[in-house]
């Protein structure tokens, strides 16, 4: 936030000598004023700007019943790094991603994916046979954490910032999954502000 | 230290206005005192009364030539100045003595009257100043001093600004009434 609201007192110069009349405000205060203002901007849009508008719909999904070839699969065509779990009536039961499968992995918390590869180098095995045999339902961090669909982008953002994760199933009254939003579906939202 | 780093300043000063805000400074001011003032030396010579007080002189700077300022809105003149003249003369009251006392009351008074009240005008420190320091006319006004001459030659210069400042298509008065 501080390098783009890096605006200097030039800037507000020439800014002043664009506006007619005599404005009684220094160049601080009106640089003060303007990140105060900018945030509460972005506060009050991300507050109006509701989940369904900025989640992706089109949800890849496992049940808890699926395989982690199969999990690992769907994330790689996806190129996502995290699923929803769901039960036979759609609602969702939990969510599994990269966290979840390297922890499954290393059979420890923290687990990155260097740590894997080092652990592959050093053991000249791979580990993922060793889990291969697991299923979602089994590796999966539970209770998912969900928003509901009239939820707000700033109730994601204090989620996301809150529990240090990067995605949230966006699900209805009845907890059946409508969508997810991740950190980068913010990220849009936020630029398409920028951009407005 | 920080303390005399601070001292030195941290920005530029703001750009000179426009010829045409000069002029129309110019005029506001001069049509805005020439009311007043003629008033003060033509009309109630004779009299008891007087319209002109030097604060009037700074509020033409605000409300003619500084008209977006906060400080220069109607609420901040009108209020400002009849606040100010209220709290001057009280203070001149309770302390004929002290003149030196009834003076720094009156105007510190005002300026945290005016904040609190959200009309904070500068020129208002002065009618609370020359509430106290003021001839023997003035004294005489008694609290007559807050309508006449502070309340109406606020008015005065509040109903000038209006017409004036918004004669020309870039020019608009006030930003705000409340």
């Amino acid at each position: 936030m501080k390098d783009k609201l890096d605006i200097s007192d030039q800037d507000v110069y020439e800014a002043m000598r664009e506006i007619e009349g005599y404005i009684d405000i220094s160049m601080s205060d009106f640089r003060e004023l303007y990140e105060h203002t900018y945030k509460h901007a972005v506060k009050r849009i991300l507050h109006s700007t509701r989940l369904d508008e900025i989640m992706t719909s089109d949800v890849i999904s496992v049940t808890e019943q699926t395989g982690m070839p199969e999990i690992i699969r769907a994330m790689a065509s996806g190129s996502i790094s995290g699923l929803p779990v769901v039960d036979a009536e759609n609602h969702v039961v939990g969510v599994v991603s990269e966290k979840d499968i390297f922890r499954a992995l290393g059979g420890k918390k923290d687990v990155g994916f260097w740590d894997i590869l080092t652990n592959c180098m050093e053991v000249n095995k791979c580990l993922l046979r060793s889990v291969a045999g697991q299923t979602a339902g089994e590796i999966m961090s539970s209770p998912a954490i969900t928003l509901k669909v009239g939820d707000s982008a700033q109730d994601a953002v204090r989620l996301f910032k809150g529990k240090a994760i990067n995605r949230l199933p966006v699900v209805d009254e009845d907890n059946i999954l409508e969508g997810i939003v991740t950190r980068t579906d913010l990220l849009h939202a936020h630029l398409n502000i920028d951009e407005q | 230290m920080k303390y005399f780093e601070k001292m030195k300043g941290a920005t530029i000063s703001p750009p000179r206005v426009s010829l045409f805000e000069i002029l129309w400074s110019w005029l506001g001011a001069f049509l805005g005192i020439s009311v007043l003032s003629y008033c003060h030396f033509n009309l109630l010579a004779t009299t008891d009364m007087l319209m002109v007080i030097g604060s009037f002189g700074a509020s033409a700077v605000l409300v003619y030539g500084a008209i977006r300022s906060p400080l220069a809105q109607p609420r901040n003149l009108v209020g400002g100045h009849i606040i100010s003249a209220l709290i001057g003369v009280t203070c001149c009251k309770l302390f004929p003595d002290q003149p030196w006392l009834a003076s720094s009351l009156a105007v510190a008074t005002a300026i945290a009257a005016m904040h609190a009240t959200k009309t904070l005008h500068p020129p208002g420190g002065a009618t609370a100043l020359i509430a106290v320091i003021g001839s023997a006319k003035i004294h005489a006004l008694g609290y007559l001093y807050v309508f006449i001459p502070v309340g109406i030659g606020a008015l005065v210069m509040l109903v000038i600004a209006l017409f004036i400042n918004n004669i020309p298509a870039k020019r608009s008065y006030p930003e705000f009434w409340w």
